[in-house]
Formats: C-alpha cells, structure tokens, sequence
C-alpha cells in the first residue's frame, strides 16, 4: 500500500515537530514534496507552527502542485513566521509551482494578498503583510514571471483566517495568498 | 540665684512638655489631612500646593486657603478640601494654653511622594 | 558668674520663643489615589422625562476618572435647589461635591436647573439654567457635566464630544465591515459606512464635521473623506499599493498619510484644495502612522528604520528627523497629548502590547493599561483620557484609561469586534 510510508513519516514528522517545539529554525528541510509535513521550521519567538490541516495544505501523495497543465495550482497559501519576511524554503515548491503556471499562461494574473497576525498596530502591519507580499513578487521575477501579470495587496491584520490570541491562530494569519 | 535656677528649670521643663504636646497636634494635623485627601488623577510630578489655614480658638476652621497655587486647579482645591474635611481640630484645647494661640496658624504643603 | 548665668537663661528662653512662634509648614506627602466623592441627586421633576438627566450626568463624571459619584440608595435626602441643602447630612457621607436640580417640559423641549455646591465649604458654587429641545435631553445632561467638571477641576469638560469606531464581524473571506460615530458615552450611534471590505484609521477633521478614513471597497486600499452632515465623499488618494493612515493637520487643509507608490510606505503630506503631494521621508524602512503636533509645527511617526518600529518627529521647517522612543524595540501609532508635553503610543514589552505615555521632555515612558492585546490609543481633546482598542476574551472591545494610568474603564461592547476609536474635537 502506497500510504503506510507516507503515513509513517508524517507520524515522525509530526512528533519532531512536537519535539522540536520551542527551538529557533534549525533549517533542516530536505525539499520534500509532502505538503502536510511542516518540520522543524520553527519560529525564533520559540513556538512550534504546528500545524497540520491549515488551509492551503493538502499535499496528497505525489502530486502537490507540480501540474503542468492550465489548471491554477492547487496550493496557494504560503506562510512565514512572526515579524518575518523571509520565504521559508519549505514553501519554495509552492512557489515554484506558482510561477511554472503564470509563466505557462501568459494572459493569467494574480493578485498577491499580504497578512500578517492581529499584534501591534494596524497601518504597521499594513506595511509589513505588504513586504510579504513584495518578497514573493521578488521570487516571482527571479522565477521569470511577467511584472505585468503580478500585483501586490496587503490585507494587513484585517482578514485573519482564524481568530485568537494564540500561536495557532497567529500561525495561520501569516500569510500570502495567491489569488487568481 | 538658686531660685532664679529653679524657676528656669522649671520653664524648661514646661517648654519641653510643650514641645512634646505641639509635636503631638502636628502628627493629628497631618494624619487627619492625609487620611481626608483625595487626590485628583493626572497630577504632573512635583505638584506643590499650600495652604494657609486659621484656626477658631477650639480648632474650628476659620479660614484655609491657597497661599501657593501648584498651577492645577483640581489640584489646590483637593488640598483645600481636605483641610475642611479634616476639621474640626478639637485636639487643639488640649496643648498648654500658653501655646495654643502659636497653633492656630499655620501652613500645610501637599506634595505627593512618588506619584506614578 | 551671675551675668553668665542669666545670659545662658535669657539665650534658652529666647530660644525656646522663637521655636513656638516660627511660621509652621506641616508636609503632607501622602493622601488617598482615588476620585472625589460626589453626589448628583436625581432631579426633581425628572421622573417625567424620557432621559434620567442625574444618571446621565452621574455617569459622565464617573467616566471621568475623577469623581466617585454617590449611589442613589445612599441618599437620606433629595434636596432640589442649594437652599434645600443640609451640608451636614452629605459630610457625614463625606461626600465632597454636590449636583442638585429640576427638570421640566416646556413646550416641545425641556427646561433644566442645576446648582452645584461645595459641601466641605458649604457654599454653592454654581448654577445655571439650561433649555434643550426635544431629542437633545442627553446632550444638555452632558453640558451641565461639563459644566460641573470645569467648575472643578479647571478643565474643559469633554462630555459632549463624540467618537468613531469599526466594527467587524466574520473571518477570512467572508467578514462584514462598518463605520460608526456615536457620543462619547457610546450612546446615538451612527452608521457611516458599512461594506464587506475592510475599513480602517478613522480621523476627525478639527472642525469635527468630517472624517477621514481608509476604505478597501474597490479591492483596494483608498483614502476617503466623508462629511458627516451630508454624506458627501470624496476619495482623496488612490495610488497603487498602500493608502493609509491619514492625518487631519491641525488647520483641516493638510491630510499626512502613508503610500507606498514609490516603493515602501513612506509619509507624504497633502493640500487638500490642490491634492498636492509634499514627500517627507525617503529611505528603505516602513514609515507610516503620521500625526500632527498641536502646534502644526512637527509630525510624528512610526519608523522601522532602526530594525523595529520606534517613533520620530519630523520638523516641518528643517526637513530634521529625530527619534523619540529607545523603551524596548517596538514604540508605534503615537499621537500627542493636547497640551503637546507627552506622547501616547503602543509599546510592546514581555507584558504584550499597551498602551503607554512617554513625556516628552524627560523620555520617561510608562505603561497606563493592563491589558495585553491593546491598539490605536486616541486622546481625548482635554488630555484627560485615551480610548484604545484591546481584547476582551474573544471579541475586540474599546477601553479608556485616565492619562496618568490610574482609572480604567471598558466601555459596553456591541456585537462583533469593535475597533479603531477616534475621539473627535470639542464640538463647538
């Protein structure tokens, strides 16, 4: 069967990442494929993201996000860590998946939504989901993705996807959405 | 001279019971006025404000008022009230009748230590 | 012998003298840190009316942090003008201040007496007949508030001045936004504006008859100036990229407000008439959440230039920018204290996100809340108290707090999340 392994190594991984909660990123990431495995990028503010069904995850076995069709990709969600810009390289994959697409459908567009968590003040964060954003842009150009099919919006703290003061909710909130 | 001696003696000792019973009406007076203080919020450090207060000759309150404003309103009138609400200082009638007279006058200066 | 004696005598008792008849200062270094009692009785004829006028009043005063106004059950006596008064009876409650009145119809309005008295003085301080029309019965119990708190404290009363606030309700794609002005006491609330895209930094013109406001209903962020008589608006910057944070100078022709059309938020301030834009930072960082001096003279605003936000002045004659803030690596969204002494501001520290006062002249900074999660402190146009933005279990409410931290205070909550409070200006 094709799952136990999956299934066995998301269980390693899941208890790594319970284990390794509270240590600053040790970059220990292999480029998997496998879209549910979160690792041990944990933030510096030593909390685990551990997450393993927030949205915009749902690696199944094999095919997550490497279509090479016109179809839009099927992850669209990348996340970062508190008070960070910096594209994780687990999320490189998805990315690299984003850009295949636009480059392949020169008539597509994306708006790039910038989010940040609801901490501090609201125009500041306005600010800092815009730069999230703009880092992704950045990715995209190098990626040699069209300026012209790319724009940046930030949402700031004002669309969260989950609600609470607490790290999950936090974690979740950290975001670019792709939105086509 | 021996008596001239005593009778010194003598004043001395009755100026110091006086002293002691003085000391014990400023220690009224002071705790009487801070327990009757209330003081206003948004006060700026180093707010000074005295009050210059005449007693009636059985500690009734005949007069209090501000001699040096702290520059906030709310703050000298705190002050003032609480002088009023403080009185009646009947304890007064008990210093030495010589003395009593020396303090029916006198100034109080609120100044709050530390305030945030 | 004897000379030396006598002299050793006269010195003593001279000596004592001069101790009994010094010019006495008594110090009182301590007293109680908490508001004066004051009673304010219900007024005669009140029954009547649709609004209780004493209640109003009493918890006006009470909201201000500066009085302890008297339960009603606690009252032996409802004494209606100041020769009904028994000072006795209220020193024995040693209550401190006393707002005694009557209230009637008179044609299709009201007619309002009041009188206020010092009780420790036992003597009436003020008094003042008040006529209101109809639907204006609570705005004349909160004149009579301002009235009664001047007349104390020496400080413009701010009971009759008004908020503006958002609300949200929802998660992620699908949330409901609006914009809402309502009295200082939360009460008469009026939608602005409601949209399923988000709306955020309200700000009152001086004038106190418009605001400005950031809106996201054409998917993207814009800066709106909306008249709050009739509806009209105008949308004043709409570049690409971020729109926000606008800011009223203080002689209503200038917006300062934060874009990033040239790359990063940067602060820019515009003529209003002309839409002429004047730019006044230029570097790599975030500047953004500009505000203006009192005196017109300067701005402030959030830079993370430094690494993290911390706040700086910008001089309007020399183009200087100086830092303000070094407590702890994160000081945003400050606005000045009317008087221009002290900034209010978000600091963040092991304790979470509060709001603080620094005084401008020593940089002392001091925690005023006790909340974790707070956001967008606006001051009161008398300095007396901060309105901001904090969380309260699930949902965002509104708090206030005295200025120098010592009373607290939420304010009623409506559904859903409340955010974003903007006091206006005295109305005049």
């Amino acid at each position: 069967m094709q799952f136990k392994p999956y299934a066995r190594s998301l269980a390693v991984a899941l208890s790594l990442a319970l284990v390794a909660g509270c240590s600053s990123t040790g970059g220990t990431q292999d480029g998997s494929m496998d879209g549910t495995r979160d690792g041990s990028g944990a933030s510096s503010s030593g909390v685990s993201d551990g997450r393993t069904s927030g949205s915009g995850y749902g690696g199944t076995a094999g095919a997550s996000g490497q279509q090479a069709d016109g179809r839009i990709p099927q992850q669209r969600t990348i996340y970062f860590e508190f008070d960070s810009d910096r594209i994780r390289s687990e999320f490189e994959p998805v990315l690299a998946a984003n850009a295949r697409y636009l480059r392949e459908n020169g008539n597509a567009r994306v708006v790039l939504q910038g989010h940040t968590d609801e901490r501090g003040t609201r125009e500041y964060n306005m600010a800092l989901g815009e730069r999230r954003a703009r880092s992704v842009e950045q990715f995209l150009s190098v990626q040699g993705v069209s300026p012209s099919q790319v724009e940046v919006v930030s949402y700031g703290e004002e669309r969260p996807a989950a609600r609470g003061q607490n790290e999950e909710a936090f974690a979740q909130n950290r975001r670019v959405v792709f939105a086509y | 001279m021996q008596r001239l001696i005593e009778g010194a003696d003598e004043r001395v000792a009755n100026a110091q019971q006086g002293q002691q019973a003085a000391n014990d009406f400023i220690a009224l007076v002071r705790q009487a006025v801070e327990q009757s203080w209330r003081i206003p919020p948004n006060v700026s450090s180093g707010a000074t404000a005295e009050i210059s207060v005449r007693l009636g000759p059985s500690g009734e309150l005949f007069v209090a008022e501000i001699s040096s404003s702290s520059g906030d309103s709310a703050f000298d009138r705190s002050a003032v009230q609480a002088v009023e609400a403080a009185a009646p200082f009947a304890e007064l009638r008990q210093l030495p009748a010589g003395v009593q007279r020396d303090y029916r006058q006198f100034n109080l200066r609120f100044r709050p230590g530390d305030v945030r | 012998m004897k000379s030396l004696m006598t002299a050793w005598l006269a010195a003593a008792l001279l000596l004592v003298s001069q101790l009994a008849q010094a010019d006495l200062t008594i110090e009182i270094t301590r007293g109680n840190e908490s508001a004066t009692p004051i009673a304010v009785v219900p007024f005669a004829g009140g029954e009547e009316l649709p609004e209780d006028v004493a209640r109003v009043i009493h918890d006006d005063l009470e909201r201000s942090g500066y009085f302890e106004p008297l339960p009603r059950r606690q009252m032996m006596d409802q004494p209606a003008s100041a020769d009904e008064v028994r000072y006795g009876d209220w020193k024995a409650l040693d209550v401190r201040y006393l707002v005694v009145g009557s209230a009637s119809r008179e044609g299709d309005g009201y007619r309002l007496r009041f009188e206020l008295m010092d009780v420790s003085g036992e003597k009436r301080m003020l008094g003042e007949v008040v006529t209101a029309d109809s639907g204006e019965l609570r705005g004349a119990a909160h004149y009579i508030s301002d009235q009664v708190f001047e007349a104390i404290t020496d400080i413009r009363g701010a009971f009759s001045t008004r908020i503006a606030y958002v609300t949200s309700q929802g998660v992620g794609d699908d949330m409901q936004f609006a914009l809402y002005v309502a009295d200082a006491d939360g009460h008469n609330s009026q939608q602005v504006l409601s949209s399923r895209e988000p709306i955020l930094s309200p700000a009152w013109s001086p004038d106190g008859r418009k605001l400005a406001y950031v809106s996201f209903e054409t998917e993207r962020p814009a800066i709106y100036v909306q008249e709050l008589g009739s509806g009209q608006r105008a949308r004043i910057s709409s570049f690409q990229g971020i729109n926000g944070a606008p800011a009223w100078s203080p002689d209503g022709r200038r917006l300062a407000m934060s874009l990033s059309k040239d790359g990063q938020p940067e602060i820019y301030v515009m003529d209003i008439g002309s839409r002429d834009l004047q730019r006044l930072t230029n570097d790599s960082a975030i500047d953004t959440e500009p505000s203006w001096a009192p005196d017109g003279r300067s701005l402030l605003f959030t830079s993370d230039r430094s690494g993290g936000p911390q706040l700086y002045r910008h001089d309007l004659a020399s183009g200087e920018q100086k830092r303000l803030t070094f407590t702890g690596n994160y000081n945003a969204r400050g606005r000045f204290s009317p008087d221009g002494e002290a900034l209010f501001l978000i600091h963040r520290s092991s304790e979470g996100y509060q709001v603080a006062r620094q005084d401008l002249e020593s940089g002392r900074l001091v925690t005023l809340s006790e909340s974790r999660w707070d956001e967008s402190p606006s001051v009161a146009p008398n300095g007396t108290m901060v309105i901001f933005a904090t969380q309260q279990g699930n949902s965002g409410v509104l708090g206030a707090v005295t200025a120098d931290g010592r009373a607290s205070f939420r304010l009623p909550s409506a559904q859903g999340d409340v955010r974003e409070p903007a006091w206006s200006p005295f109305m005049n």
